[in-house]
């Protein structure tokens, strides 16, 4: 059975229906996407506003609760597009998550600090083992350098 | 005297409370007080006071045999009685006599100097009655004792009173002497017109009392209202309680035209074209649900059904 739009308007549930008398969707009305003045024509209901006269920032009319009520309503309704842009533009469900950017921790996770400084750790020790001779032949003298290539000539080999 | 003091309320001290340190309050009382006034003896405590007829025996108007004391023999009436100490007065007892400072003199009284009576107790005297004789000459007997027998309602006093009789003797009953008439005051419901019913209301509902006269009625079961329980504002309480007003600012007025302005711009009612509009979107989108979970749930959600449920709740 095919609904008359006006039967259809009926079936949306009360709210839905005095939020649509009082604001017309998009074709009738447009709404502004960025805060504006509160007396504006197209001030937005879901955004903080300022008082022109004293330039004081204003709740949204319909607070971050009742417009996260008022779009989930509409969603099951399929109407959630003909309400005015949400605050810090919002999502929800599906698409709450499909938008949502990839965090840097994700890509790059920080890590230990022992993880972080593993390879720097690594490559100061092998620069240190490399150096050990030269330092205990400057503590010693000549006499352990002379041993040490004595102790290299004669240095057993397969052949 | 005691009953007196702790009767007189929060302002006076009460002796009985005082335990062993009251002799010395009863003295300093005592010594307050005129010297004729010094019996010298404690009153009662208040447990041990006689409280009703019944109680003292006799009352004022009866005519006693004096059996003790000076005047020994002669038949006089009592008085008054002194509760404090559950003692009589009587008309022709013994006297003292008392000087009384100027300021406290009786109208006709002419020297410092009075006879003020003697309180007795109850075994200083003997109750005189008359009787009648069959030969019909009649002669007065003073009862040893008295006891009660039977009860009977007496109109002068309005209460049930005791029979009574004098002991051994019980045949020979002693009428309670009759209290003083009351004289009606002139703003008194005469006795004959006090059980005439003056005032038929007319309606259950409406009520002819004028309001004004609403907080002149008492209501016969509140007890008496204290003093600053008013319930009137006085004229002069009404302008303290009114603060005065403040005229408003410049700044609320334009809040004031702000507000209005923002009410008056309101949609109240939704155009047709939007109402066509909003509801082809949602014919189509429900025209397009397979799942018949959805189907239920949003028919449940819907407005015109939610209506329908409450109606039917009420």
């Amino acid at each position: 059975m095919s609904l008359t739009p006006q039967q259809a308007f009926k079936k949306l549930p009360q709210t839905l229906q005095n939020f649509f008398t009082r604001y017309p969707p998009a074709p009738f009305k447009k709404y502004a996407t960025e805060p504006t003045l509160t007396s504006a024509e197209d001030a937005n209901p879901f955004l903080y506003n300022r008082h022109p006269v004293t330039q004081k920032v204003q709740d949204p009319i319909y607070s971050m609760r009742r417009q996260s009520d008022l779009f989930k309503l509409a969603y099951k309704f399929g109407v959630a597009d003909l309400l005015p842009a949400l605050n810090n533009d919002k999502k929800f469900f599906q698409e709450k998550y499909d938008t949502k950017p990839t965090l840097r921790g994700v890509t790059s996770p920080k890590g230990h600090k022992w993880e972080r400084t593993f390879t720097k750790r690594k490559t100061r020790i092998a620069d240190a083992l490399d150096k050990v001779d030269d330092i205990l032949i400057e503590a010693r003298g000549t006499k352990y350098k002379k041993r040490l290539e004595r102790r290299e000539k004669e240095k057993r080999t397969w052949y | 005297m005691s009953s007196k003091v702790a009767k007189a309320g929060r302002y006076a001290a009460n002796f009985e409370r005082l335990g062993y340190r009251a002799s010395a309050f009863q003295n300093m009382f005592q010594k307050g007080q005129l010297p004729f006034l010094r019996d010298g003896r404690e009153p009662l405590p208040e447990a041990k006071q006689n409280q009703t007829m019944e109680d003292w025996k006799f009352v004022v108007g009866d005519r006693v045999l004096l059996t003790s004391g000076p005047n020994k023999g002669t038949v006089t009436s009592i008085l008054s009685l002194q509760k404090s100490n559950n003692s009589y007065f009587l008309e022709h007892g013994q006297t003292k006599k008392a000087s009384i400072p100027f300021l406290l003199w009786e109208r006709q009284q002419e020297s410092y100097l009075v006879d003020y009576p003697v309180p007795v107790t109850a075994d200083s005297f003997k109750l005189v009655t008359t009787i009648k004789e069959e030969d019909g000459t009649e002669r007065d007997v003073a009862a040893d004792d008295i006891v009660y027998r039977g009860k009977y309602y007496d109109s002068d006093y309005n209460k049930m009173l005791p029979y009574r009789c004098i002991k051994n003797h019980e045949h020979i009953i002693i009428p309670w002497p009759r209290p003083d008439p009351i004289t009606d005051d002139g703003l008194c419901t005469p006795q004959e017109t006090v059980l005439e019913r003056t005032f038929f209301p007319d309606s259950l509902v409406s009520c002819d009392v004028s309001k004004e006269a609403y907080l002149s009625l008492r209501d016969p079961l509140a007890k008496r209202p204290y003093k600053w329980d008013r319930k009137v504002i006085t004229k002069s309480d009404l302008k303290r309680l009114t603060p005065p007003k403040m005229p408003f600012s410049e700044t609320k007025k334009a809040f004031f035209k702000e507000r209005a302005d923002i009410r008056a711009k309101q949609i109240k009612e939704i155009s047709p074209e939007v109402e066509e509009f909003i509801g082809k979107k949602v014919a189509d989108y429900f025209s397009k649900i397979q799942d018949p979970d959805m189907r239920y749930y949003l028919s449940k959600m819907a407005g015109d059904q939610k209506k329908k449920g409450k109606k039917s709740d009420n």
